[in-house]
């Protein structure tokens, strides 16, 4: 599995010169699997990057966690959705109230955008995905709500013997005062245990946190105290916030890495990073 | 012990800030959380009470009905919320396990998750005197 960050940054588009390397870029991490299958996800701004699939491509899945626009954003100038005789599939969160197609057509419609949902070129079909399992060509997924504002998912993704947890939009420490606590009142915990590879909300100091409680992200201690509990191999730490530039995350994840000896490795995320995940670990190219 | 479902999980957050005495129990009839308000209610800590069937919390809790008579289990506004799947409100003595009695009025709800499954039921109170 080749996973690809295109898109590292949360909340909001910050391209200047002091993200160069972390990358300005909203969510967006593309997967090539071993049967050549490929998967997206999140459609944030750095979707755009993402270039035209080639003709041997006949099917691409997008995982959509939530319908914040910083996930959502670069879905209009995805390629693939231009590609005539190419199969995309939408999976985004279930609502109680609306189907997805109704959700994302408040965006992907004037005024706000000028194509329609049913002008795209490509075969397009809209899924709300299931809370549980499902199979994606190449790939079982198990999704589950995680605590942020609004229907959020998180994923798990197991391909070529290997796990993946996606988990970019998520405030662990509601609900169990003395987090990490007992595993059992962590959202979305089930989908993170055990991963290979765990990307994961990391976007606040332990300093910014108490301002932002209930809005829906982590602390970089957070997320590293998560990965230690679900016993993955590998974090990267992800969604970065808009106001950290390169030199202050720099600083912030080498501070976190060197608290202690941690039981995994920390790899935070990079736009334009691609790395390989397979039976012998995490590699990146 | 299984892993809480998102619903549970918020509403231990949302209890957790209210004043008002709340109870959780999960589809298995176990207390999963008491909060701050209602440890001092009953008289308990949530350490004490996490998992415990709430069909045995009157080892520690005296139950009676508005006129002193003994509440039986199934009459408990959590047990009908719980058991019948349908909200209940009614008006409760209680002794708590520190022996301090407490005239209350008590609304129970079941919990339905996405998808219509049962996952609980919370009880509310408000002290009637």
């Amino acid at each position: 599995m080749k996973i690809t960050f295109w898109g590292t940054r949360g909340s909001l588009p910050s391209p200047r010169p002091g993200t160069l390397r972390y990358g300005g870029n909203t969510s967006c991490v593309s997967l090539r699997l071993g049967d050549g299958s490929d998967v997206v996800l999140d459609a944030g701004t750095g979707i755009h990057r993402l270039a035209d699939f080639g003709p041997d491509t006949t099917r691409v899945d997008v995982l959509l966690t939530h319908l914040h626009m910083d996930h959502i954003i670069g879905l209009g100038f995805f390629g693939a959705l231009f590609q005539p005789d190419l199969e995309v599939h939408l999976w985004g969160p279930p609502s109680a109230t609306l189907e997805l197609h109704a959700r994302l057509s408040r965006y992907l419609s004037p005024p706000l955008f000028p194509v329609r949902l049913r002008d795209l070129p490509c075969k397009l079909e809209l899924h709300d995905a299931p809370r549980g399992t499902f199979d994606l060509p190449g790939a079982t997924v198990t999704a589950d709500l995680v605590c942020h504002p609004g229907p959020t998912l998180g994923y798990r993704l197991e391909a070529d013997g290997a796990v993946l947890a996606y988990v970019p939009d998520h405030e662990p420490a509601l609900a169990d005062g003395a987090f990490p606590g007992r595993a059992d009142w962590i959202s979305g915990f089930p989908l993170m245990a055990g991963a290979d590879l765990l990307i994961h909300d990391a976007q606040y100091t332990d300093e910014e946190y108490p301002a932002h409680v209930g809005w829906g992200h982590s602390t970089i201690s957070q997320a590293m105290a998560l990965a230690e509990t679900a016993e993955v191999t590998t974090l990267a730490a992800f969604h970065h916030d808009p106001s950290h530039n390169d030199n202050q995350l720099d600083r912030l994840f080498a501070a976190a890495a060197e608290e202690r000896d941690w039981p995994f490795k920390l790899a935070p995320a990079c736009e334009g990073v691609t790395l390989t995940l397979g039976r012998q670990g995490v590699f990146r190219r | 012990m299984g892993h809480k479902p998102i619903e549970l999980i918020l509403l231990r957050q949302l209890a957790s800030r209210l004043p008002l005495p709340v109870t959780l129990v999960d589809a298995e009839g176990l207390v999963v959380y008491i909060n701050p308000a209602n440890e001092r209610l009953l008289g308990l800590k949530q350490a004490a009470v996490a998992e415990f069937p709430y069909r045995r919390l009157h080892e520690w809790i005296e139950y009676r009905h508005a006129d002193r008579s003994p509440m039986t289990y199934e009459d408990r506004p959590l047990a009908v919320a719980l058991d019948d799947r349908r909200p209940h409100q009614t008006t409760i003595i209680l002794h708590g396990a520190d022996g301090v009695p407490h005239r209350v009025e008590v609304m129970a709800i079941p919990l339905d998750g996405q998808g219509g499954s049962l996952i609980g039921a919370m009880s509310v109170f408000w002290e009637a005197d």
